[in-house]
């Protein structure tokens, strides 16, 4: 095996070790990691030494740090995304400084790519057997004739399919199924692929918890603390109910929010100012811009044909521009119900009144109890529902939640806010879940 | 247009003429039960997330309801129904597939025939189609290694290719955009489409390019056209002539000389521009796309949506093709 000892993308053979033990070595890789973006350079040569009495030990210690990192990974999504940034970017500077032989970079590209995706220029030559190839020889003499040659580069072969990118831009000559190039140019998609493999062992690592009790508690542990201390570099705006996956909870989203979103998941289209009322709302509620991104490619119907980046360049634009970061780089917020009832989607002002009074009965209700209340008070709330929205929006929480001291409703955020409260949904319990 | 007659052409066609066994050539049946299919019914409305168990079931349907259209799309863990719609079901595959229709070419067809109005076509405009089969099939084969390739005659204006090489079957969207990427030459639609620097392409496809194209624009060129591209009068007799003394056929001198006279007017681009291939890159990279059945047939025609012989692709002519509705024979 000529893998270079710093590659560490297998999980570790042997878990037994004594956790606290384990939490420090993986505090030891996150300070790693930190540093790394200062001084690179400086930081490999101070953390990976190619000669030690206790070289072996000091890697494995690494191997296992890194492991349980991925563990917490696994169980939130935000440190998933940092580490495999960080990580990402550990690779590329390795990859440059520490891999010495033809051998070793081969292997690695194995790893990454597949063993089956990555053949030696010689082999790939063998496998096409073909006397007089016209196309080979442009490569071959390009090759050798090109002036800007690196030292230590080569000739190496990838399938196509693993390297999209590559084909696209007819980065190499493409062979039977085969990229050809030198290894300089495949380097920018090999720290992708490094990234998307790491994504992949995230998901596996995740196989390890609920077995072990003392690891579970480590890793939950460890989790609470790197979310407070990793600055994780997903763009948030400011807001009150920011950084956390409420998301994910549509029971405390305000009617006019899970109106959009029942819509959106059905029919999979929104009208421009509903698009922008739910996405600074989902913003609010801490959906960071990738995963809002994600969430607008994968259930739109609008995208059909488009490939995710294409999307982010098109679509992609008024996303970033929810948060700030294109065009006039304001930070929005979510409009006040004043506003949304006249410019945005109200279900009290907007909705026929008998697709609302189904609305209202249709959601939010657990018992029978309380739809009998509802019912009851459904013809004065409809009644009120044209004329003052923002009335009826607040009685209808009132009823809903069985609550009569709440103040009127002014704001959609201020009902999840009264909503968390009332279901014991505490900002915890809510990422946690 | 008679709806009951035309029920009862496409219930003789499914019953008698159609061979389900024939979709092999295009699908896996290994994986037929879980499969997608959609239909347009005789009322005109469309659906989809229909699956059936076994071929036969398929053809059984067909002459039942004999819809005026008939669909394949993608294969999903388990098999699509209405309780059961394809977004609420894992995909699995899709065979590798190209759209390349004569509506992508009304910007530049007029430059290549007589032919006016989107609805006409004649054997010197589907040369276009020609060019961009012989390339696209040229490519997969030699540049992606892929074996299994299957051209259809979409029933219209036309064609379909199919790439059942199992390692197409799960490439997703970005991997199926990479390949339309390689394939194509020309960025734009319009007459000012871009076309592609020639440095850029690497060295064996840009003569593969440039040798299809050259050969079926020069196939029964009139001088005028080469006129109008640009050519002096001389030079354009002079191909003329060439051709006729080569009784049509386009050799590599003739190509040469061709490629010389393009040059010295440099009007290399304009031709490519005219003549590359035009693939509709949604659909291939639509994972959940619906195509039209092959043997199926095209609801507005009447055409059977026949797999082309690649050896005698050459000579086909849409326009040939006979409709089983007999109103539209009539018509003719």
């Amino acid at each position: 095996m000529a893998l270079p000892n710093w590659f560490l993308l297998q999980a570790p053979p042997n878990l037994n070790i004594d956790v606290k033990a384990w939490k420090k070595l993986a505090w030891n890789r996150v300070q790693l990691l930190e540093k790394l973006p200062n001084n690179p350079s400086q930081v490999i040569r101070d953390y990976f030494p190619t000669y030690d009495e206790e070289i072996n030990q000091i890697y494995e210690d690494y191997r296992l740090g890194a492991y349980l990192l991925r563990l917490v990974a696994a169980t939130n999504s935000r440190l998933e995304s940092w580490l495999i940034e960080v990580e990402g970017d550990l690779f590329e500077k390795l990859y440059y400084d520490r891999t010495e032989s033809i051998e070793q970079k081969l292997e690695i590209y194995r790893q990454v790519f597949g063993e089956k995706n990555i053949l030696k220029y010689e082999e790939f030559k063998d496998k096409m057997d073909e006397e007089h190839n016209e196309y080979l020889a442009e490569l071959y003499q390009k090759y050798h004739t090109s002036r800007s040659r690196a030292k230590g580069d080569f000739l190496l072969c990838v399938y196509f399919s693993k390297v999209p990118w590559m084909v696209s831009q007819r980065k190499g000559y493409l062979r039977k199924g085969w990229v050809v190039s030198n290894e300089f140019s495949f380097r920018g998609v090999l720290k992708k692929a490094f990234e998307k493999k790491l994504e992949e062992e995230i998901t596996k690592a995740q196989d390890l918890l609920g077995i072990r009790e003392d690891i579970d508690n480590v890793v939950q542990n460890l989790e609470q603390d790197l979310s407070k201390h990793v600055q994780i570099r997903s763009q948030y705006s400011g807001g009150e109910l920011e950084g956390q996956d409420l998301f994910l909870h549509p029971e405390v989203f305000p009617p006019c929010m899970l109106q959009l979103y029942f819509e959106f998941e059905k029919t999979g289209r929104l009208v421009h100012v509903q698009r922008l009322q739910m996405g600074f709302f989902l913003k609010k509620l801490g959906m960071s811009v990738n995963e809002q991104l994600h969430f607008w490619y994968e259930k739109s119907v609008d995208n059909v044909g488009q490939t995710f980046s294409e999307f982010q360049r098109s679509s992609g634009y008024q996303i970033r521009h929810l948060y700030g970061l294109e065009g006039g780089k304001k930070d929005y917020n979510v409009p006040q119900c004043s506003t949304i009832a006249t410019g945005y989607f109200c279900p009290f002002n907007h909705l026929a009144p008998a697709i609302l009074t189904e609305f209202l009965k249709e959601n939010y209700y657990t018992t029978k109890k309380k739809l009998k209340i509802l019912n009851s008070q459904l013809n004065s709330l409809i009644s009120v529902s044209g004329s003052n929205p923002t009335q009826a929006c607040s009685q209808y929480f009132r009823l809903i939640y069985n609550r009569s001291f709440y103040r009127k409703i002014v704001h959609p955020l201020q009902w999840t806010r009264f909503a968390m409260k009332i279901e014991g949904l505490t900002l915890q319990q809510a990422s946690e879940n | 247009m008679n709806i009951s007659k035309r029920r009862n052409e496409l219930q003789d066609y499914y019953s008698n003429a159609f061979d389900v066994n024939v979709l092999s050539q295009v699908i896996d049946f290994s994986s037929f039960s879980t499969r997608e299919f959609g239909f347009t019914g005789q009322s005109g409305k469309f659906f989809r997330n229909i699956s059936f168990e076994t071929p036969n079931a398929l053809q059984d349907f067909l002459i039942d309801r004999c819809p005026t259209n008939a669909y394949i799309g993608a294969v999903y863990d388990n098999p699509p129904s209405r309780e059961q719609p394809i977004h609420t079901l894992e995909w699995k595959g899709h065979e590798l597939v190209f759209d390349i229709d004569l509506n992508d070419y009304d910007a530049v067809r007029k430059h290549v025939c007589d032919c006016t109005g989107a609805g006409q076509v004649c054997l010197r405009c589907w040369q276009l189609i020609n060019v961009s089969i012989s390339l696209i099939d040229e490519t997969l084969r030699r540049d992606f290694g892929m074996t299994e390739i299957i051209w259809l005659f979409s029933g219209r204006r036309g064609v379909h290719g199919w790439v059942r090489d199992s390692i197409t079957f799960d490439l997703d969207r970005d991997q199926r955009q990479s390949i339309i990427d390689y394939l194509t030459v020309i960025k734009g639609e319009d007459e000012k489409a871009r076309v592609q620097d020639r440095k850029q392409l690497k060295y064996e496809f840009r003569k593969r390019t440039e040798l299809t194209i050259f050969k079926y624009s020069l196939k029964d060129v009139r001088r005028k056209d080469l006129v109008n591209l640009g050519l002096s009068g001389s030079a354009a007799t002079k191909i003329v002539n060439q051709l006729k003394h080569q009784e049509g056929k386009v050799d590599d001198n003739l190509i040469r000389r061709f490629n010389k006279n393009l040059a010295s007017v440099n009007k290399y681009d304009e031709v490519l521009r005219r003549w590359a291939p035009r693939i509709d890159h949604k659909v291939t990279i639509d994972l959940r796309r619906l195509l039209r059945m092959p043997m199926s047939i095209h609801g507005k025609t009447g055409r059977i949506a026949q797999i082309l012989d690649l050896d005698i692709v050459f000579e086909f002519n849409p326009e040939d093709q006979p409709s089983i509705f007999s109103d539209i024979q009539i018509e003719e």
